[in-house]
């Protein structure tokens, strides 16, 4: 090094006479050692993993089956102006909504022994009454 | 126990002796501290980035593969440490006209060399990443050619190139605050 380096041997001493504070790596193993026993604990993250476990079996054995699902309030549509000859779904001209049941029940139509253009009307009556218009 | 290499320390480290992580950061934590407070914008926080680096150390040196030395690895993770805090200080700004660490600007201890150390890092912290950590480990750290291009895995003549570029950086500022103050 030249005395006309910006950087001479008196800095490069000044530089490396500088240390780390005392204490310094007592404090740090101290510091690791407890950090990674931290991280090795399971009570840490296997209790809040056990938590959400138990709310979820909880929330998923109190979900209403279909028993108490079926007494819960229900929209019912008439049917009433249906023309007679139509066959209905059932006796009562009701169907209830939402009702799978019901809709599950209009592929055994064929099972009536109906031709196939008589099937095709009562199929575009129903899928009329199915959509109803909406007033202008 | 001193004796141990790098190697040896970390495969020890590795089996969770807490001994041997002792004596990797009593060899290591000067040069730590030092490169730290270099590239630090924030030079006061030298302590806490050299501490992150040590912690992540132990973490991570399970999954340590011995495909470089131990001093790179280090090196390595101080890097992208001192960036995380850097980008950090960048979002809340610290004033232009650093003041010196307290550690430096101790009037009793080489006073006026401190004061120009100062000054120079101020100057190497502003330099690009590479020519920065160049200058670190080459001319501060007193590394080889060779040791310094394997710890910033580059080619040596790499290491020369940034050295020259950084140097001619670094002279041209200090005569242009030469001028400045004539």
């Amino acid at each position: 090094m030249t005395t006309q380096d910006p950087i001479d041997q008196d800095l490069i001493d000044a530089y490396r006479s500088d240390a780390a504070p005392a204490g310094f790596a007592a404090r740090l193993t101290r510091a690791a050692v407890a950090q990674a026993q931290a991280r090795s604990n399971p009570l840490k993250w296997a209790l809040p993993a056990i938590a959400s476990i138990a709310l979820v079996v909880a929330v998923v054995w109190n979900y209403p089956n279909d028993a108490t699902r079926q007494q819960l309030p229900r929209m019912e549509v008439s049917f009433s102006a249906l023309p007679s000859a139509l066959p209905t779904l059932s006796s009562s001209k009701t169907l209830a909504v939402p009702s799978i049941a019901a809709l599950a029940t209009i592929p055994s139509i064929p099972t009536l022994d109906l031709t196939m253009p008589e099937y095709g009307r009562i199929k575009s009556q129903a899928n009329q009454l199915r959509t109803p218009k909406l007033p202008n | 126990m001193q004796s141990d290499t790098d190697a040896a320390l970390a495969r020890r480290i590795q089996n969770g002796d807490e001994a041997a992580f002792a004596l990797l950061v009593e060899r290591y934590q000067d040069r730590i501290f030092r490169l730290a407070k270099g590239m630090l914008y924030n030079a006061g926080g030298a302590e806490d980035a050299a501490q992150e680096v040590f912690l992540r150390a132990y973490t991570g040196l399970g999954r340590f593969r011995f495909g470089s030395s131990v001093y790179t690895w280090l090196f390595s993770t101080l890097r992208n440490v001192c960036r995380e805090c850097n980008r950090r200080d960048a979002r809340a700004p610290l004033a232009l006209d650093r003041e010196p660490s307290d550690d430096l600007a101790d009037p009793s201890r080489h006073a006026i060399a401190s004061e120009r150390l100062e000054q120079v890092m101020q100057r190497v912290r502003e330099l690009p990443a590479r020519q920065r950590d160049v200058v670190l480990l080459r001319i501060f750290e007193g590394l080889s050619v060779s040791e310094t291009a394997k710890v910033l895995r580059c080619r040596e003549g790499t290491v020369k190139v940034h050295l020259h570029r950084a140097m001619k950086v670094l002279k041209s500022l200090g005569d242009a605050e030469a001028v400045e103050i004539t």
